[in-house]
């Protein structure tokens, strides 16, 4: 059931983050989770499974990108249709990924959960305050590509600012290595969300188009 | 695209007999101490002692190695660098590579001693909010049914001349395709809700898993604690 991961993901490996980001990173998983569960009517659950599944397979797709290849992340798209639910999606996605992939680090779970769980609940609200002006994809891409650049940042900067490395190399490597992502879910973001638009616009929060 | 990704069995073996609440329970402490192993000698062991229990669980070795493999190349960075930028960084990066390795590993027992439904219903009774386990549940539901259903689409795609470029029209056709999976999903989702409404389902989650307690639980639990309480303080004297 494993899938090689990618060695730098936008998920952090066990071992390389200091204690007190780990802990740090358990401390915003936890209050992301409840805050996120705050009032949850049951009828909410199901389309949360099922982005929570999306959000969990997209590690598996790899897409072409010149003579590499890249997955997605959809933590934009999580956010765009969930708001302010995405945390549960990612924090359980993100368990399921490190289970059964062992992509990402039980140590690292909680960094992890908001270096994707910050951007998502952000592309949610500047989702929202775009559909009136611009068109779905037009939305979708730039909360993609806003979402990814965030997401590679944090992540970026988590690496430079907790990891056992002190020389910022890493952290450095990581952020060119994932450029590729941020265009590729812009992109990817954009047309699912004019397929939604036209087939599912409530789970876009705004009106058919 | 490429897919990697199938449901499994379960062997039996003595870890598929203990019960999963005891079993999570003394994993998630394993967990915790190996994450606080700061030499490489006493993470070695633990290292070997997540083996032990990939072995005491009959998973089988190619699951195994292939894991190993896995969790070996996201470390991977991390030991290259650390040797050249940090005094002592050899010495670092062993560790870190042990730590990562054996926590995966460890996760891997969870995974492959007992199905995934019962290890939820057991992290429940471990008190994880009941409406987390039932999206797992729901989440890992739905994604078998959307590895099948991106089978269909890609045959689907093939048959039509479809060939995965650096194109725009790759990315329009990926990302329209992944926009018709969820709508799909999300259908599918609906009836199932709808379906389970009908029986009477009110949000509170409810599971046929039923687990007791033995004195051999109790024991392995212990036995599991002892020694990896003993690595530590191991680690800690050294």
């Amino acid at each position: 059931m494993t899938a090689p991961a990618p060695p730098f993901a936008v998920h952090i490996a066990d071992g390389v983050l200091t204690a007190p980001w780990q802990t740090g990173g358990f401390v915003v998983l936890a209050a992301g989770v409840a805050l996120a569960l705050l009032k949850i009517d049951e009828r909410e659950i199901p389309r949360v499974g099922v982005l929570t599944a999306a959000f969990f397979v997209a590690s598996q797709f790899h897409i072409p990108f010149g003579v590499i290849s890249v997955h997605l992340l959809l933590n934009g798209l999580v956010g765009v249709i969930l708001g302010y639910r995405a945390p549960l999606a990612i924090a359980v996605g993100l368990t399921l990924q490190t289970l059964l992939f062992a992509h990402g680090g039980w140590g690292s779970l909680g960094v992890n959960f908001a270096v994707l769980a910050v951007p998502a609940v952000l592309a949610g609200i500047g989702y929202r305050l775009l559909a009136r002006r611009v068109s779905p994809f037009v939305g979708g891409l730039l909360m993609g590509l806003a979402t990814a650049a965030l997401t590679v940042l944090l992540n970026a900067a988590v690496l430079y600012f907790g990891s056992v490395d002190p020389t910022g190399l890493v952290a450095g490597v990581s952020l060119v290595a994932h450029l590729p992502v941020i265009v590729l879910e812009g992109v990817g973001v954009g047309f699912a969300c004019r397929v939604l638009a036209k087939a599912k616009p409530e789970w876009l929060g705004v009106p058919s188009a | 695209m490429t897919l990697a990704f199938r449901d499994t069995a379960v062997p039996p073996s003595p870890l598929s007999r203990w019960d999963t609440r005891w079993k999570l329970a003394a994993v998630l402490l394993a967990g915790v101490a190996v994450v606080s192993l700061r030499s490489p000698y006493p993470a070695g062991v633990a290292l070997a002692g997540a083996v032990g229990l990939c072995s005491l669980g009959r998973i089988p070795p190619l699951v195994l190695l292939s894991r190993l493999g896995v969790l070996l190349v996201a470390v991977l960075p991390m030991m290259a660098v650390l040797p050249l930028t940090v005094e002592g960084g050899t010495r670092t990066a062993v560790t870190v590579a042990l730590r990562a390795v054996t926590l995966g590993t460890l996760a891997l027992v969870v995974l492959r001693t007992a199905p995934l439904g019962h290890t939820l219903a057991a992290a429940h009774r471990l008190y994880v909010p009941g409406v987390l386990v039932q999206i797992a549940q729901l989440a890992y539901r739905y994604s078998l049914l959307f590895f099948a259903e991106t089978r269909r689409l890609r045959i689907a795609l093939r048959t039509r001349g479809f060939r995965a470029t650096t194109t725009a029209h790759t990315y329009r056709t990926l990302g329209s395709s992944a926009g018709t999976l969820l709508v799909r999903g999300g259908d599918q989702a609906e009836r199932v809700a709808d379906a389970m409404r009908a029986r009477g389902f009110d949000g509170t989650y409810h599971t046929l898993s039923a687990f007791r307690t033995t004195t051999a639980d109790v024991a392995g639990f212990v036995v599991v604690l002892a020694v990896f309480a003993a690595l530590v303080l191991w680690d800690r004297l050294a």
